[in-house]
């Protein structure tokens, strides 16, 4: 049994044929298996080895190397915060730390791990909006720490109720 | 340096001198070869190119930055220079970031000694460290299979690991995951290197990343002695170094040397050819039997003067005929030894039952297509060579033994083989065999072959790291032992030219 659907087996053997080497084919293949289920799931690594013969080492080497791909399971929510200057400069840190410390009461009031998780990103070219922050694909300018718990727990009693 | 066989050349300047080399060489290539060292980690003639140390740059004239030399390949009137103070500085630097997250730990590193980290800050750091930060932490003393242990802390990135195990070996067993500082070299999940050729790694490692289980924490390199040798293990007759410490007689490890037969690498199974050559394991005195007038222990023999062995060699033949004498010779002697032992035993003597003593289950013909044959003798072709000479069958048979045993003869001068390995199905077998025959004169360097003590007259042999001599490998290339070999075991230990001289003498 694949341990992959059938639609996704077709994706990676058209990657497979689509450069000189297959090597090249592991990049986009990761981004397919990630977008259709989230993660990049262990199995799917060695599935990758086991079905398609892509050597575990090199697939692994690129799964490893680059930080967008996730390799451990998403909260339902991820915040992606911009962490650079200008964001920094109107004060992200603060709404993040703000955040941060939202998650963790949440966490410890309810004894249930927090569905949202939050990350510091480059960029996300909304300066003008500083400071900004992406919540999955929603996007959200000039969050503050005086504003941020309005947005962030909304996401946070969802999951609660 | 596979472009060796280009006819065209170009000629270009380096450091100020004309040199000319085949289109399409490196710079490192041609400094390489004119003696000019460029410091480098990641650069191996044996590997491909990959450039990502940083290291070995080098100052070309008219281009605004420095280049790396393993990467540059040479044009017609290039202008390089490998010592200006733009190239030390850059040196300097480069070398900082390697040290950067290096633990700093060659107290108790096994490379200290023989690092190129170490050796290069000497010759082109030579710094104080400005960083101020904590060092990353990363995994120690992994087993990653075969003779190896990693220390992911040591390494500094140069994928020379990397790249031997996609070209050479082609196993594609070690990869490099994670990013930036956190980077490390390693095997995926438990699947661990299971090849012959394991050790090529820890020599190929410029640092202590890589270290052997055998030599680990056993010797400081800076005690050891090397001398250039020829592996016996098989009929390849790779080029190493054999190291020892002289003094304790006591023999550490063997590592390749480059040559047109071996390249840069050898297997591990050669490797392991040292220890068969250490005080414990070798017969050091000759054995005679005892007397009637003799005391002593309950056996029938006594340790005895190799003189006073041979003596009695010489008695014991005289009272056979010489139809009535075997001859049961290993392949694994020196081209010379052949020669003096045959020309005594079967030109002066007439002892014309010459055997060769093999293993019958031995596949000769094996090879793994890189550099170890099924032959694990190194000499069976300058053996053939060597009875054709004296006007024998010049064919080493694989039955050699059974039919000496077979032959009818009532004493046997047996010369045992000092490794081995090839034997591992029947040696045992023949020796007990070789036991039960009758009249034994057994010649060997290991105690284990005489500790039956129903070989009463033993006489003991030097092994190949005391020996000068050459071997006719299996391609019929001729390799040398050492010229200057390494002193004996102790002065009771002959070579079979010593042996035959002595029995010449009287």
């Amino acid at each position: 049994m694949s341990v992959f659907s059938e639609s996704i087996v077709t994706k990676i053997n058209g990657y497979l044929g689509r450069y000189e080497t297959k090597r090249s084919s592991i990049l986009p293949i990761l981004h397919e298996l990630q977008d259709e289920y989230g993660w990049i799931k262990p199995e799917h690594l060695k599935g990758l080895s086991e079905e398609f013969g892509l050597p575990e080492v090199q697939v692994n080497e690129v799964a490893t190397f680059y930080s967008m791909y996730r390799l451990e399971e998403p909260k339902k929510y991820r915040v992606l915060f911009c962490d650079n200057i200008v964001c920094h400069m109107m004060g992200a840190d603060s709404a993040m730390a703000k955040i941060r410390h939202m998650i963790e009461d949440f966490e410890k009031k309810t004894g249930k791990p927090s569905p949202v998780s939050l990350q510091g990103v480059p960029c996300l070219g909304v300066c003008d909006g500083a400071p900004a922050m992406l919540v999955n694909k929603d996007r959200f300018l000039k969050v503050t720490e005086h504003n941020v718990q309005e947005i962030v727990s909304r996401y946070l009693d969802e999951a609660s109720a | 340096m596979t472009q060796q066989q280009a006819t065209e050349t170009l000629t270009f300047s380096l450091n100020n001198n004309e040199v000319t080399v085949p289109k399409g060489w490196t710079v490192m290539q041609a400094a390489a070869r004119e003696g000019i060292k460029i410091p480098h980690f990641c650069w191996h003639p044996g590997l491909s190119i990959a450039g990502v140390c940083r290291f070995c740059m080098v100052k070309v004239e008219g281009r605004p930055k420095l280049e790396i030399a393993c990467n540059l390949i040479a044009t017609p009137g290039m202008q390089v220079t490998t010592e200006t103070e733009e190239v030390k500085a850059a040196h300097k630097w480069a070398l900082e970031f390697h040290l950067i997250n290096h633990p700093l730990d060659c107290p108790i590193c096994d490379q200290a000694g023989e690092c190129s980290l170490q050796d290069y800050y000497m010759s082109v750091g030579k710094y104080k460290s400005e960083m101020t930060l904590k060092k990353v932490l990363k995994p120690k003393a992994l087993d990653v299979g075969g003779d190896l242990v990693l220390d992911t802390e040591r390494c500094i990135l140069c994928s020379r690991c990397v790249r031997f195990e996609k070209e050479v070996t082609k196993t594609g067993a070690l990869g490099i995951f994670d990013r930036g500082d956190r980077a490390i070299i390693s095997i995926y999940d438990d699947k661990k290197i299971s090849h012959n050729y394991t050790t090529n790694l820890v020599d190929i490692c410029p640092v202590g990343a890589f270290t052997s289980k055998d030599f680990r924490f056993r010797k400081r390199v800076w005690f050891l002695k090397d001398i250039d040798t020829t592996c016996p293990g098989c009929s390849t007759g790779c080029q190493v170094k054999l190291y020892s410490k002289p003094e304790e007689r006591r023999y550490y490890r063997i590592k390749p040397r480059f040559s047109e037969t071996n390249g840069h690498w050898m297997c591990d199974e050669g490797r392991h050819l040292y220890a068969h050559m250490n005080p414990e394991k070798r017969q050091r005195t000759a054995f005679t039997p005892k007397q009637d007038n003799e005391r002593g222990s309950k056996e029938q023999r006594v340790r005895a003067d190799i003189r006073d062995a041979l003596a009695f060699l010489k008695l014991k033949m005289a009272k056979y005929a010489p139809s009535d004498i075997a001859l049961l010779v290993s392949s694994q002697l020196t081209n010379e030894e052949y020669k003096k032992t045959f020309a005594y035993f079967v030109t002066f003597l007439g002892v014309k039952k010459v055997f060769a003593w093999r293993d019958s289950a031995e596949n000769i013909e094996a090879f793994d297509g890189l550099l170890n044959r099924g032959d694990k003798n190194p000499n069976t072709k300058g053996h053939a060579a060597s009875l054709e000479a004296v006007g024998l069958p010049p064919v080493v048979s694989k039955s050699g033994f059974a039919d000496a045993m077979a032959s009818g003869a009532k004493f046997f001068i047996a010369i045992a083989p000092e490794n081995t390995q090839g034997f591992v199905s029947s040696f045992d077998d023949q020796l007990k065999q070789l036991s039960a025959a009758g009249d034994v004169a057994l010649f060997t360097s290991q105690a284990e072959h005489a500790k039956n003590p129903a070989f009463d007259l033993v006489v003991p042999l030097k092994c190949f790291g005391e020996k000068s001599g050459t071997f006719l490998n299996a391609q019929n290339m001729e390799s040398k032992l050492a010229e200057k070999p390494f002193f004996p075991l102790n002065d009771q230990v002959k070579d079979l030219v010593e042996i035959t001289a002595l029995l010449q003498e009287n």
